[in-house]
């Protein structure tokens, strides 16, 4: 029993693994998601050989990490990661993988959330009136404008470390910011006429998105994460709705759909799925993604007769 | 070859480690026929935890320990004063009525408390690949006082789990000890969970011993090759999920599922 199983594993751990310790010359760069993971390759370029740890359309706050991502951050030049809790699975993984370049101050993981203005900081830290963040909202890419300062402090964390490349690096930043800031322009123009628009979405995700372009959140669906919504809380969700003629309703695709479903049905608006994170729905880049949700946004509030008299 | 051991000797040593006290302790369970006993005890201690949070104590500290220990405490003395001698109803449905009740409480609690219940959630899936040194060494300790006790009163924890009937007429005091014994139990679900999760445990605790009666009657034989079976699957389970990148909780669980299908068309063919 013990060698029919053992040995053909072991012999196949060791032949997957071979060709991996051969990667030369690059920068390996472990990203905790698809949206840093992307930035980050526009930053350094053509070198960079970036492992993301949260497949697109998972959950980041509660990612399960596997060996292969162990592995890739031990083996990592560079750590990228979103800050504050929003990968609460951080310090378990950088703890198992015992890479030293990732521990110190000032060492190489790159902190994205540097100088972001947060959103819903827990006034009172004790967390009892709280919410599930300690340090504020941790979505905070989902407002564009973020997204700059994030590529900012990547930018800046890559030059620290390879301070000989630092010319190349900071001219794809620059190209990166301006392609950024065509988009926003574009994006508020696009969006300038539902100024004010009203919807509810599923998880605290949007916020940020939804100051940015001057939406108005109604409500969430759970009240908490994970805890089923209470009859009551559908119903006071329902009314207010109505009351502020929200007009769509907001999910991301790792939220179940029945619930949303049936708020959505209630009151008679669309469902839309939005992604926050890189690379679902094979959409690679963060400005393609934005397009892409704010192209969903639009065909919904077009579609919703919610608020239409 | 060295990545794998670099990567993955902490979570072999914890599965050879949880392996012998489940595989023991999964004797006693099997011979008591309370299989889902820790998926109870366990959602007792996530309930406990769970209180501790609305309380306002954060995950992981020591009130928060504490407090689900009392939890599971609680369960092992339900679980004690229900096992009667002449059994009216059977014990089984005792542990699923009290694995239902805590786990709809903790439901409920946490909907009182500003935060939801993923927290919980990973409280009972555990991750052994991140398992920390710490927290081997913690194994070390609590799992080698419950090992000790249990051997210093092996005859009579033996005694209780086969043959009740017998004890009871030879005048032990059979409620005290099952007490000692699911106290004791209590304390090491509690722990390994958090680590493993539940899905694992639950495999650590029932499947060596399964193995082993299938090939042996003999109480240590049943043990030794329980704990055989059990390293072994777990080996094969982490050298699976190194291999082929599966998550290593679930890869054990499966290699463990394999190794008991093997066992059986052996048995079947063979003997």
């Amino acid at each position: 029993m013990k060698k029919n199983i053992f040995w053909p594993c072991l012999m196949l751990a060791f032949l997957l693994n071979l060709p991996a310790a051969h990667a030369a010359e690059k920068i390996r760069i472990v990203a905790t998601m698809g949206t840093l993971g992307a930035f980050s390759k526009q930053i350094v370029g053509a070198d960079a050989d970036i492992h993301v740890v949260a497949k697109p359309g998972r959950d980041i706050h509660f990612v399960q990490p596997t060996p292969k991502d162990v592995l890739k951050v031990k083996k990592a030049d560079v750590f990228v990661h979103g800050g504050l809790d929003l990968e609460v699975w951080r310090a378990p993984l950088l703890n198992a993988a015992g890479n030293a370049r990732f521990f110190t101050q000032n060492g190489a993981a790159i902190d994205a959330s540097q100088g972001i203005a947060l959103l819903e900081v827990p006034v009172d830290p004790s967390r009892l009136q709280g919410d599930i963040h300690v340090f504020g909202n941790p979505h905070y890419w989902t407002d564009p404008v973020n997204a700059k300062q994030m590529v900012k402090n990547l930018s800046t964390g890559f030059v620290r470390l390879y301070p000989e490349r630092s010319a190349e690096f900071e001219r794809n930043t620059a190209q990166l910011l301006e392609q950024l800031d065509a988009a926003i322009e574009r994006w508020t123009r696009e969006l300038a006429p539902y100024q004010g628009t009203a919807f509810v979405s599923y998880h605290k995700s949007w916020p940020y998105f939804a100051k940015r372009f001057g939406f108005d959140i109604v409500g969430y669906i759970e009240p908490k994460p994970g805890i089923p919504p209470t009859g009551r809380h559908l119903k006071e969700l329902a009314e207010l709705m109505k009351e502020r003629q929200a007009r769509f309703v907001v999910k991301e695709t790792y939220q179940e759909r029945r619930a949303a479903e049936k708020v959505a049905r209630d009151a008679d608006v669309p469902l839309i799925t939005l992604m926050q994170f890189a690379g679902e729905d094979k959409i690679s880049g963060y400005v393609e993604m934005m397009d892409e949700n704010i192209r969903r946004v639009i065909e919904a509030i077009e579609k919703s007769s919610n608020g239409r008299d | 070859m060295p990545d794998f051991f670099v990567l993955m000797w902490k979570p072999l040593l914890a599965a050879v480690i949880l392996t012998g006290i489940h595989a023991y302790l999964g004797y006693h369970v099997i011979e008591r026929k309370v299989v889902f006993v820790d998926l109870s005890l366990a959602q007792i201690a996530a309930l406990g935890a769970s209180a501790a949070f609305l309380i306002g104590y954060e995950l992981h500290s020591v009130p928060s320990y504490l407090l689900s220990l009392l939890a599971t405490f609680l369960g092992a003395v339900i679980f004690a004063a229900t096992r009667t001698r002449y059994e009216r109803i059977p014990q089984e449905a005792v542990i699923g009525i009290v694995y239902a009740v805590s786990s709809a409480l903790a439901i409920m609690v946490l909907s009182r408390s500003p935060e939801g219940d993923e927290h919980i959630r990973h409280m009972l899936t555990g991750n052994i690949l991140l398992v920390t040194s710490q927290e081997l060494l913690w194994m070390c300790a609590i799992y080698g006082l419950v090992g000790l006790f249990h051997w210093k009163y092996r005859r009579i924890f033996f005694a209780i789990s086969s043959a009740p009937g017998k004890t009871f007429a030879a005048g032990m005091s059979v409620r005290f000890w099952d007490l000692m014994f699911y106290l004791s139990f209590g304390l090491v679900v509690t722990s390994s969970v958090e680590i493993a999760g539940v899905l694992l445990v639950f495999s650590f605790l029932i499947v060596p011993s399964v193995v082993a009666m299938l090939f042996s009657n003999g109480r240590s034989a049943r043990l030794w090759i329980g704990w055989a079976a059990g390293i072994a699957a777990s080996v094969a389970g982490i050298a699976a999920s190194y291999a082929f990148d599966f998550p290593t909780g679930p890869s054990i669980v499966c290699a463990f599922g394999l190794l008991f299908l093997f066992a059986g068309l052996w048995r079947w063919k063979f003997l």
